[in-house]
Formats: structure tokens, sequence, C-alpha cells
């Protein structure tokens, strides 16, 4: 296995319960059967709307939620059952940016402790003096100057903000880092800075990065693959040009037909597709998406259709998949 | 006659350490029939607009302190409060941006509309039952009756922005002001809802006033566009002219720093800078920190409402030249 | 790792490793916006004169508090005994002021006692949940439901009257109010972003529930022990009163105040300058603890 990370028949389950005897009722599958492989170096983006599982699916590889079943490699070893002081070193090679950089951040420690944390939790011995250089490298990598680091979130911007997450994220030189719609709280003017800084960072360090995100425009600008899951199942993983070019998935096609593009001319006529989300409680048996489809036929009602490979690093879950 | 005209709008805030000043130099107009699309980053003003054109800033510790507002004919500005309740909501209307708010939790959704309906036209219950669930139809809620028995908690996001714009047009306003009304929705519901906005304007010949700080969603429905930067419009015209002939730095940075399905990699280009906050306002031009253009006079004076042959208002001082009318 | 390369530091930073961690700005912003608060201030002058009257009883009381002068009983105040004298002979004055070190003791570690069993069942109810969580809740409320009143005179029963036994009282019934804040606070945090994010860092239950859910769950905690503190006084008054709390001759306000009811009408200031100096006392926290709401919120804007 050469990929930086597999994940195999991955789920989440999350049991509901009602009346004071917390009869289980029924599950939410929050995330069902995924199997996804992301090579070093690679910008892998997971798209999908409300209820796909997309954030679930970032917490699990990370352990900081814990699957239901299926196994997660990290660099060819098995860290599905890693104990917790295991998980505490692998958590200097695999870390997270996280969506709201208004809450990222803990109110009461400053800059400069938000970012020197870290070594402390890792028990990382440092002096005092190389504690304050190695901050104020890792705030110049991310754009930000030394005075920062005496800032209370409060007085920073929301980008400030995203940066210092950033940071703090990259402070252990991690070769993996999960970013979980880092800019959707950010001003687009601002998104662009952070899109770009990204960019650097990975080039610079050598990261791979697992980006989700709603946004389709950003996932193809910004990603080589995109994974596109619906109700908690992935439904296609395509390269990220593909997918207003060539999707195949009646999903990704209805998705890439819904982005309004920023130009009067190409104004759509008519609206790609009708409804919403069904609810993850108590999945049908069929395809999930089946309710929505304007091609659902009878087996896809019935069977659910598996993952299967279509080409190189290219799969596809759909039984009369588009025409290219 | 323009339904609606906003000229230089400028409004002040009184908090604790002082006044603030949200807007300054706000000027558009809105015909019927026709939507408009408001549109900026945070800071910029755009729901402080809204407040202001809908007379809702006295209870803000607003106040407007210079400009005009007109709207179909007569001089907002001059209302007193009296006034305004006859008003609000039955001439003019103001959707707010988070659906899950707007809506009280413990009334059937199908009530509250009809309580907008009582308020404001002279009908009973009985017949605003009826013309209730007719409006729900027309905004595409499938089973409409059932609908309209159910609580807010029960009805998935879309339909709750459904109901919510049948709350907004139930007593038939002239225009509809719209503050974010997709953020909070995904994709597919995005675009079912924006489409429902242009149909149910151009059916009803009212004015949209759509504010959103999605260039994407402008570009689909709108006919007019004004661009918002800290609490001034640089920019206003109609879409097309927007869009593909920028002529405010502001504008066509913002253009270039949007991500497009299908577009280059590496053409992504960044405005330098922070968004300012209200209280940190540059002074002169509020761009000129972060504009490519700037210049020494841009510093010191702010410019005015420049109007260009092409229609467009704009407001920088690349175009002093062109200078014709007032600010 | 980072290479290191030339950086124009500044000079705060490199020069003073102990500025780093709380900028002086914060420190004198805080001061401003407390002295700015006329009422909280008003508050801690009270206290600061309680624990100094307190303190120096023994040096500021005129007289003993327990030497009875029985042909000097019931005097009613004058320039030799500024409050009077109670039934005893004794000078009120002085048992007020020792009467204010009881006061302070019973207050302080009854509270402190609380608060500490309260912070400790809450933290974990409200971080572990599930039927811990449960199970603690429900302990809570059956505690808090108890009347300290009833609990006060099992007590007496079992240790016998006295301060202690006051003490006790309150600290066993009380903790539930404190357990439910910082339980109701940290449930409201660990969902926090941030929480989640040091939990991603590596670091384990113990560093997440006091490095991080403690400083930021604590404020309303501190701010009800702050009045609880006032409320444990008045608890002590109503157990003194009943003559539960602190024994003859020690000088508990209540007691004082429950002695004294027999000539209410003939020597009422046997009563009333107690009663006085409880209520500056529990107003003097109240204020003090309302002045702490707003210190204590870090995000406050108008400071910065």
């Amino acid at each position: 296995m050469s990929s930086l990370v597999r994940v195999q028949n991955l789920c989440k389950h999350f049991p509901v319960t009602a009346g004071v005897l917390h009869r289980t009722i029924g599950t939410i599958k929050a995330v069902n059967d995924v199997t996804l492989d992301i090579e070093k170096g690679e910008i892998v983006g997971v798209v999908g709307e409300s209820g796909c599982g997309k954030s679930t699916f970032a917490r699990l590889i990370l352990r900081l939620i814990e699957p239901t079943s299926g196994r997660i490699f990290f660099d060819s070893h098995d860290i599905s059952r890693l104990d917790k002081l295991q998980m505490r070193q692998l958590r200097r090679k695999m870390q997270m940016v996280f969506q709201d950089p208004y809450s990222a951040l803990d109110p009461r420690y400053s800059t400069f402790r938000s970012l020197s944390e870290i070594y402390g939790i890792q028990k990382i011995d440092i002096k005092n003096n190389e504690l304050k250089d190695r901050v104020a490298d890792l705030l110049e990598t991310v754009g930000l100057k030394p005075e920062h680091s005496n800032l209370y979130p409060h007085q920073l911007s929301g980008g400030q903000k995203q940066r210092v997450v950033i940071a703090r994220a990259l402070a252990l030189t991690p070769e993996f880092v999960i970013l979980d719609e880092p800019t959707a709280a950010l001003d687009v003017s601002v998104q662009a800075q952070v899109i770009l800084l990204l960019q650097q960072l990975r080039e610079k360090f050598n990261l791979t990065y697992l980006f989700i995100s709603h946004d389709l425009a950003l996932v193809d600008y910004f990603c080589y693959r995109a994974v596109v899951m619906y109700l908690g199942r992935v439904v296609e993983i395509l390269p990220a040009d593909k997918l207003s070019a060539a999707p195949r998935h009646p999903y990704t096609k209805a998705l890439a037909d819904s982005v309004f593009v920023a130009d009067p001319a190409a104004r759509k006529e008519t609206v790609p597709i009708e409804g919403e989300v069904s609810s993850p409680f108590n999945l049908p048996a069929g395809c999930v998406f089946g309710t929505r489809c304007p091609h659902v036929r009878e087996v896809c009602r019935d069977t659910p259709p598996t993952l299967t490979q279509i080409a190189e690093g290219q799969f596809l879950a759909c039984h009369f998949p588009l025409d290219e | 006659m323009p339904l609606l005209q906003v000229e230089s709008l400028r409004v002040r805030f009184k908090t604790e350490e002082g006044y603030v000043e949200p807007l300054d130099g706000v000027s558009f107009e809105i015909e019927a029939g026709e939507v408009m699309g408001l549109v900026g980053e945070t800071g910029s003003g755009k729901s402080v607009t809204a407040q202001a054109v809908m007379g809702l800033l006295p209870f803000i510790n607003g106040e407007v302190t210079a400009g005009r507002i007109i709207f179909m004919g007569k001089d907002l500005l001059s209302f007193s409060e009296e006034q305004w309740q006859k008003y609000r909501g039955a001439k003019l209307s103001l959707i707010s941006q988070n659906p899950m708010t707007s809506l009280d939790p413990v009334y059937r959704v199908g009530d509250q509309i009809v309580e907008g309906m009582l308020l404001h036209l002279d009908i009973s219950k009985s017949e605003a039952r009826p013309r209730a669930v007719d409006l729900m139809a027309s905004l595409q809620i499938p089973n409409p009756e059932r609908v309209y028995y159910q609580y807010p908690h029960q009805l998935s996001g879309g339909l709750k922005q459904r109901i919510v714009i049948a709350m907004g047009l139930c007593a038939g306003p002239r225009l509809l002001i719209a503050d974010e009304p997709t953020t909070a929705l995904d994709v597919t519901v995005q675009a079912q809802i924006v489409a429902l906005f242009k149909k149910a304007t151009v059916q009803r010949g009212i004015g949209l006033l759509l504010i959103t700080h999605d260039l994407g969603v402008i570009a689909q429905i709108c006919d007019k566009v004004a661009v918002m930067y800290a609490g001034t419009v640089v920019e206003f015209g109609d879409v097309m002219s927007i869009f593909n002939r920028p002529k405010h730095p502001y504008t066509e940075s913002l253009l270039h720093c949007i991500p497009k399905l299908g577009m280059q990699k590496g053409t992504l280009k960044a405005i330098p800078g922070n968004v300012p906050s209200v209280q940190t306002f540059p002074s002169g031009c509020r761009f000129h920190p972060r504009c490519g253009d700037v210049t020494s006079a841009c510093q010191l004076q702010k410019p005015g409402n420049i109007h260009l042959d092409s229609g467009i208002n704009v407001a920088c001082l690349k175009y002093s030249s062109y200078m014709k009318g007032s600010a | 790792m980072f290479k290191k390369r030339e950086i124009i530091q500044n000079p705060a930073v490199s020069r003073n490793p102990g500025m780093i961690m709380m900028p002086s700005g914060h420190r004198r912003r805080l001061w401003r916006k407390f002295t700015a608060n006329r009422l909280g201030v008003i508050g801690v002058v009270i206290i600061m004169v309680l624990i100094a009257v307190a303190s120096l009883a023994n040096i500021l009381a005129p007289y003993s508090y327990k030497e009875q002068e029985l042909s000097a009983m019931y005097l009613p105040p004058s320039a030799e005994h500024l409050m009077g004298t109670d039934e005893f002979g004794r000078d009120v004055l002085s048992r007020v002021i020792h009467g204010s070190r009881i006061s302070v003791y019973v207050g302080v570690v009854s509270v402190g006692l609380s608060v500490i069993i309260g912070v400790f069942i809450g933290s974990i109810a409200g971080y572990y949940g599930g039927w811990i969580d449960h199970a603690l809740t429900t302990i809570a409320d059956l505690t808090w439901s108890l009347p300290e009143i009833l609990v006060a005179l099992l007590l007496v029963a079992i240790i016998g009257a006295g301060v202690e036994c006051v003490i006790a009282a309150i600290g066993l019934t009380y903790w539930a109010q404190y357990a439910r804040l910082i339980r109701g606070q940290i449930l409201m945090l660990k969902n926090e972003v941030y929480i989640e994010a040091t939990r991603s860092l590596g670091a384990n239950d113990f560093n997440i529930l006091f490095k991080h859910l403690f400083p930021n769950a604590i404020g309303p905690v501190v701010v009800a022990a702050t009045i609880g503190i006032g409320q444990a006084i008045v608890l002590e008054a109503t157990l003194g009163f009943l003559g539960l709390g602190a024994q003859p001759p020690l000088p508990s306000w209540g007691a004082m105040m429950s002695s004294g009811t027999a000539y209410l009408f003939i020597s009422p200031w046997v009563i009333i300058f107690p009663g006085l100096a409880m209520m500056i006392t529990v107003l003097g926290f109240n204020l003090f603890g309302d002045a702490l709401v707003d210190l204590l919120d870090i995000k406050d804007t108008t400071t910065t």
C-alpha cells in the first residue's frame, strides 16, 4: 500500500433512543461503508450537503469520534485500535484545521499560549527561548507578525484567527492535515488569502490534505480529486476538474449544476433538482439518492450500488451512470 | 419613477464610545419588477441599509444623518412610527437571514402567515386561511393544506425558508427585501429558492432587494447590482456591465478572488489586507489601503458618486474626470 | 524543522519572558474597568473593612466580648458603650466586632467546602455525561431539596451544636448549586470547537478539564460563591437565632439577635447593631459578586 491514509469500510452509526428505558428505535448511519485511499502529497476534497457525513468522516480518521466498524490505516499501519498513548504520538503526524475560527481557539488563551500549548501536551521538552522562537517562526510562516502573539482571539480578525488555527496545526510539522471547511466562516476576499496560504504551505512542507467543503467551486480549484458524499455514502470519486465537465453520478451533476457561476451570461434556465436531502434516520433499502434521482429505476430502490473503480483513482456507485 | 430611491444615505449609531458611521454614501434605485442585488462582505453595511429602508434604525440606536429614501413617491425619512406600522409588512417587507429564528416555534406555520395578513388586510380569519394556502402553493410548498398545520421544527430548511418568504409576501407588499435568504441552505435547495424569488418578483411585478455576499446568486437573478464596501456603494449599475466590465478596483478584485467551477488553477488572486471594521474605517476612500490603483489623493479625499455615460455609478477617484453630476 | 531565520522580533517579546503570558495592557484594563464600577468598589471596600475588623478584633474591641458586668445591663448607646450593652452588661460593639470573626470564618469555610464538593461532582457529571451524570444530578437534586435547618438539627444530634455544625450543614446542602452551575457551563463548553481542537492535539481528559474547561466555566461559580458567602452568613445567623450555631458566650450575630428579642422594644440596640452589621456585610458581598460578572467576561469589547 503506497497510500498515506487509507480508510476501509468505515462506518459510524449513531443509535437513536426513545423512552425512559432508552430503547433503540433506529440508527443514523452518518458514515456508511466508506473506502478511500489518499496518496502522499495529494489534495483530496470531500463535498456534500447537510447530512452527507463529511464532517463526521473527517473526525473518524483522526479518531476524535470512534468508528462503529471499519479500519483506518496511516502509512500502512492500522491505527483503528491504537490506545490513547499511541494515538497521542500519532497526532504529531495528523492534524486538523477546524471550520469556525471564532470558536476554534480558547478565548482565554493568548495566541502565544494557543500555539505553545501543543508542546506541553505532547510532552516535548523545550526551553523558553526556543519556544518563543518557534512561535515567532510559526506566526511568520502563516503571514502574521510577532506582535500578534500577545493578542487574544477576540482582538483578531476572522482571517487572522484562522491563520493562528493553521499555525497551531503545523506546530509539530505533521504529514497529513484535515481541513474542515477552513474558509466557510470567512469573507470571500479573506478566503482567497487563506487558500493561497494553504497552497504555499503544502508545497513548502510537503503536506497531504483532506479538504472538506460544501463549496464545489473551491474544491474544483484547490483539490486534485473530489469525493462526493450523500447521506453517509460515497457516490463518486473523480478528478476535481471533472466535477463540472464530466460528472458521471446524477447527484454530482445535480450538485455541479446547482452552483451559480459569477457570470450573468451563464444563467441557468431550470432548477437542476427538486426536493431536499432526506433524513439520515432509517434510510431506505436501495440507493441513498433514489428518492431524488431523475433517472431512478426499480433496481435502484431495491439494491444499493457498490462503489467500483472505473479508472485510476476514479470510483462510481451507480446502477445507471451518466455518459461521459 | 423608480419604486425605491436611496440617495447619499448616511447613518450613524450611538455606542458606548461615541458614534460610529456604518453607512456613508449609499445610493441606488430599484424599479418595479426588478431584482436588485446588494453585495458586500462583512462590515459593508448591507444589513444596516435594509434596516434603514425599513425604518428600523431607531430601535437599534441608529439614525439617518443625511440623504433621502423615497419609496413609491413618499419620503420615508419623514415617517412617524405610526405611519411606519402601516407600511411595514404591507407595502414593504423584510425577510431576515436565518429562517430558524424568524419563525415562532410555538405556533403553527400557517397561523403565522395568517397573522401577517390579519394585521394589514381587511379580511377575516376564515378568508385569510385559504389565501395563505394559495400563497404557500404558489411558492411550491407541496401539500400546503397539511404543511399549514405543522410547527417550524417539523419542517426542513428549504420549507421553512419558503414559509418565511410567504410571511413576507402575505400582505402584498410592493417591495421585498431579502437579507441573505439562502446562506444557511444546501446548494441544491439554494438553487430552488433563488429561482422562486425570481418567479415571485416577475409574477407580482414587485421590486426585490436581494442582499447577499454570493456573487453567483447575484449573477443568476439580478438585473442591477450595488457593490458595497465599508459602508459605501462603490459601484452600481446593470448586472452585465458590473460583471463584464467592472469599473471600481474593489469590484474587479472581488470578481478575481472567487473560485469558479472550471477555472484555471493559479488564477485566484487575493485582495491583500483585511476588511475594516466600522471602528477602523480608513480615511479618504475606504478601500485605499487594499487598492492596486491607489494614489496619494485617495487617502485624503473620499470619492463621491460619479455617474458614467454607460449608466454606471462608481465611487472612485480614477473617474473624477468624468464627473458630471453631484455626489 | 523550522529553519532559523532573521526575524525582527518585537523587543517586548524577547526581553520579558513573563510578559508574554499576560500582556500588561490587559491587567491595566481590568483595573480600570473595575474601578469604573462604583458599586463594585463599595462592595470591595466593605469586604476589606470586614476582613480588617475580623483580623484586628482583639485590638479594635474596647472591651472583652464575654466579660459580664451585671450592673451595666441594657445600657443604651453612650460615649462609653458606643453600641450600648446587652442583657449581661457586655459591650455590644465589642461583641459585634468579635462576631465578625465568626461570620468570616463560617462564610469562607462553608462556601469553600461547598464549592470544592460541588465543582468536583458537577465537573464529572458534566464532562462524562451518561449514567454518571444521571446519578450525580439525582443526588444533587435530592441534596438541594433538604432543608438546611433539618440537616443542622440532625448534625447537632451527632456532633453537637456550634460553629462546626453550621459549617457542615451548609457545606452538605449547598454544594448542589455549585455543582449545577459548573455542570451547566461544562455541558455548554465541552462541545466548543476549541475543546475538540485541543483533543486533536493529543490532550487527555485531565488536560482538557483543568486547562481549558475549568478556566472558562468557573466564572459563574466564582460569582455565585461570592454571593454565597453572604448567604452563608445569613444562614449562620438564622441557625444561631435558633440556638444551633455558635454557643454562648461566642458573639455570633445571629445569637446576639436571638437573645435580644425579649427586650426588643425596650432595648432595640441589642438587635439593631448586629443586624445592621450583617446587612452591610451581605450587601458588600453581593455588590462585589455583581461586579465580578463584568470583570470575568474576557470577550468584553468595551475594554479593547
